[in-house]
């Protein structure tokens, strides 16, 4: 009778033992497995629903409307088996749902039966397996039983000895076995796919994850877009760049408040050292030091932005230029701001002025292109007592009155904000620089009517010709913080730590059994242990043993 | 007399009943069963979804062609009716407005095409208050964000909010801000424009359609 019609006449009589020999049959179980692979491909490659979309019917079919543009006479069939919404069709969720139920049930059908193989072992076999088994030998012996017992002891096998099955008369059995419950290791690896599974289903279902940008001196931001009750409000109070000794970065961290209603929670979080907060999990993701608070008021006096201008990871490059005077004194010490920029065949020129005791002096370098990088870059100075001259980084020269060095190139944050509020210019060309003192301040270009550049130190407030008023209230740090809901990681952490246990428990644990059947001049041995250990080897090393002979091609050893 | 031993005990499956073998697997559906129902469909989807007042895509109303094909963000067919509110909670349809053109134009506030092109939109607004509606559709920020834009930009249009960013699906901004829609009278989309729209466009759209 073959396997078909075993199945055929058990679906009859027994329909549940039926579906459980399905459900665990492993020809079955791959194909779930591919079956849900595949459906999970289909799921990437064809537009799927939003979610936004999939919850109203008429924004459902306004969407799916569109994809019938898009895909033609394709549409209904892909409609029809619903491959617009694969992971939320029926098709999809019953797939992986047999997919739990198959693992479930094979692993509480292992359950029982490995229990049973390691509690409760048989410890008596009939003579027969003795001239069966798969791994066997069987020696001539004359010695005590007890030599025997104390080898297999000594080769951490737990030994007793038993009643015989046939009762050959005279015959002494032995049951022995080593690292028995190494047979949990099948076991524990279903269990860890099935925490898997449940695992999976939990983030996917009830996980969630989103990214904030927070900035200091900011107002607290919502964590999730829809009002209500339940929003989470989160407060930077102060992004760090931990700097070691020598200005190495050692770690980025912020301190941050995550208030919901009238709770509070003061947060530490880093990149690896997390902070939890009413079921969330907030990681530092990113770091930014370019950015501005700055606001701006009508000639009325009405607040028209106060924020951050965040500078967007884009910068300039600009010289840092000292000059010294004669009897020593530092005049100048800093980066020089872009105060202008000339167009020429060839490229980009930035000009910036130095304005010293005898006069103006003109600063001017090349705007780096791809094949003129930062670290070649040279500056020209032109000066009442100055013809022009060309420096490299780390040169000097001397007028009558100075030492002028360009000390070396850096990049400052710069951008160009378009259509500012109060301003009559399409675009303002801000870059936020730093004095000799390390005090912040922005230069400004667009802000003044004349065209000339404007220096806006900390706290100070420039007004315009037109009334409106511009403050520099202060540089502030920020960071992106990665904040995170996944229920389902706990049985995952679980799973893959089972996992791993069951495997190695599987592969690495040596597990023994055997049975030793010892008549006044043979001994029988018949033992079972995982494929990929040669077992007939070992046997023939244990026979070798009590024999005290080193030949195992000797008569007194038969294979079979 | 003893039987054979089981040589792969670790792998053997044993039917020990429906009760002890399959009831132990129902009770683990029925587990992922309540959690499935938990998450997924006691709320509608997502574990923070706090419905707002019906906003969103809404049904056909008002004075329209039944007969005609389903509405769908497409030219020349009949744009999706939704219903949102602005910041202060004022509630506006869009069927509500058949009889003039609308623009709608789909924004947001870190968007900086979308920033350069408000002053020209106020401007058009302004200029054929009897023909033309515009509408600003803000991708899913916070209303505080969407007052300080209308304030600092001195936007004369509604501004309103797609808290979940369902019209926004449905009228498949998905590739990039901002996007305007040019909606006629009957409701029927008549152009699509995909970034701020250039001076030409609006010359275009003002000979074409407003004058």
């Amino acid at each position: 009778m073959n396997t078909f019609s075993t199945l055929q006449s058990i679906l009859i009589s027994d329909p549940l033992r039926a579906l459980w020999m399905l459900l665990t049959n492993v020809k079955f179980a791959l194909a779930l497995v591919f079956a849900a692979v595949f459906s999970g491909l289909l799921g990437v490659l064809i537009p799927q629903i939003p979610p936004e979309a999939r919850e109203n019917t008429v924004a459902r079919a306004a969407w799916l409307e569109l994809k019938h543009l898009d895909f033609g006479v394709w549409f209904e069939f892909l409609n029809a088996l619903a491959l617009f919404d694969v992971f939320h069709s029926a098709w999809f969720i019953s797939l992986w749902f047999v997919v739990v139920v198959s693992v479930t049930v094979c692993t509480v059908s292992r359950f029982m039966p490995v229990w049973r193989s390691i509690h409760r072992p048989q410890k008596i076999v009939p003579d027969s397996y003795f001239e069966k088994a798969s791994h066997r030998t069987k020696f001539s012996y004359t010695g005590e039983i007890n030599v025997v017992e104390d080898k297999l002891k000594r080769l951490r096998y737990t030994v007793e000895q038993v009643e015989g099955d046939t009762g050959i008369p005279g015959a002494k059995y032995l049951f022995a076995q080593r690292f028995s419950w190494a047979q949990y290791g099948t076991f524990i690896s279903h269990l860890a796919l099935l925490m898997l599974l449940l695992g999976g289903l939990l983030t996917a279902l009830a996980g969630d994850s989103r990214t904030l940008s927070l900035a200091e001196k900011r107002s607290a931001v919502p964590l999730f877009r829809d009002p209500g009750p339940g929003q989470i409000f989160v407060e930077m109070l102060d992004a760090v760049k931990g700097v070691d000794s020598d200005g190495h970065i050692i770690d980025f961290r912020s301190k941050f408040m995550v208030r919901r209603g009238d709770e509070n929670i003061l947060c530490e979080a880093t990149v690896n050292d997390p902070c939890d907060a009413y079921g969330y999990r907030f990681h530092q993701a990113a770091f930014f030091d370019d950015l501005a608070l700055f606001s701006i008021t009508n000639p009325e006096g009405k607040l028209l932005f106060e924020d951050v201008l965040d500078f967007e990871n884009q910068v300039a490059l600009v010289p840092v230029i000292s000059v010294i005077a004669r009897d020593g004194q530092v005049l100048f010490d800093e980066a020089v701001p872009q105060m202008a920029t000339i167009e020429s065949a060839a490229g980009m020129t930035a000009l910036a002025e130095l304005n010293l005791r005898n006069g103006s002096y003109t600063i001017s370098w090349r705007l780096p292109s791809q094949d003129n990088s930062a670290e070649n870059m040279k500056v020209t100075i032109t000066g009442p007592d100055l013809s022009a001259t060309e420096l490299f980084v780390g040169e000097s020269l001397s007028s009558n009155l100075y030492e002028v060095t360009f000390k070396n190139p850096l990049l400052v944050p710069a951008i160009n904000v378009l259509d500012m509020p109060g301003v009559n210019n399409e675009k303002v060309t801000v870059q936020l620089m730093k004095d000799r003192w390390g005090s912040d301040y922005l230069y400004a270009i667009g802000l003044r009517s004349d065209g000339e550049g404007l220096v806006l130190p900390i706290d100070t407030t420039w007004s315009s010709e037109d009334g409106f008023s511009f403050t520099f209230l202060e540089r502030v740090d920020g960071s992106g913080i990665d904040v995170r809901r996944d229920p389902g990681d706990t049985f995952i952490w679980i799973a893959i730590v089972l996992g791993l246990l069951g495997l190695g428990i599987t592969f690495y644990i040596p597990r023994r059994r055997l049975w030793v059947s010892f008549t006044r001049s043979q001994i029988f041995i018949a033992g079972i242990a995982p494929r990929s250990i040669r077992f007939e080897q070992e046997l023939r090393k244990l026979g070798q043993a009590i024999t005290g002979k080193s030949d195992t091609q000797s008569n007194e050893f038969e294979d079979d | 007399m003893a039987n054979l031993p089981d040589e792969q005990p670790q792998r053997r499956r044993e039917y020990s009943g429906p009760f002890t073998t399959l009831g132990i697997a129902l009770v683990v559906i029925l587990i992922v069963g309540f959690v499935f129902w938990f998450f997924e469909l006691r709320t509608g989807g997502g574990s923070n979804n706090i419905k707002a007042d019906n906003f969103g895509v809404i049904e056909q109303e008002g004075d329209f062609d039944s007969e005609s094909q389903p509405a769908v963000a497409s030219l020349g067919r009949l744009a999706p009716n939704f219903r949102l509110p602005n910041a202060y909670g004022e509630v506006i349809k869009l069927s509500d407005l058949r009889g003039q053109y609308v623009l709608l134009n789909f924004w947001a506030s870190w968007c900086g095409p979308c920033r350069a092109e408000v002053r020209d939109l106020s401007e058009l607004s302004d200029r054929f208050p009897e023909v033309l509606t515009v509408l600003g559709i803000n991708q899913q920020e916070v209303p505080e964000i969407v007052i300080a834009f209308k304030s600092q930009f001195s936007v004369s249009y509604p501004l309103l909010l797609d808290f979940r960013g369902q019209v926004s699906s449905t009228y498949a901004i998905s590739t990039g801000l901002p996007v305007s829609l040019l909606i006629d009278q009957k409701g029927v989309i008549r152009e699509i424009y995909w970034g701020a729209l250039s001076e030409e466009q609006y010359e275009y759209l003002i000979m074409t359609y407003l004058l």
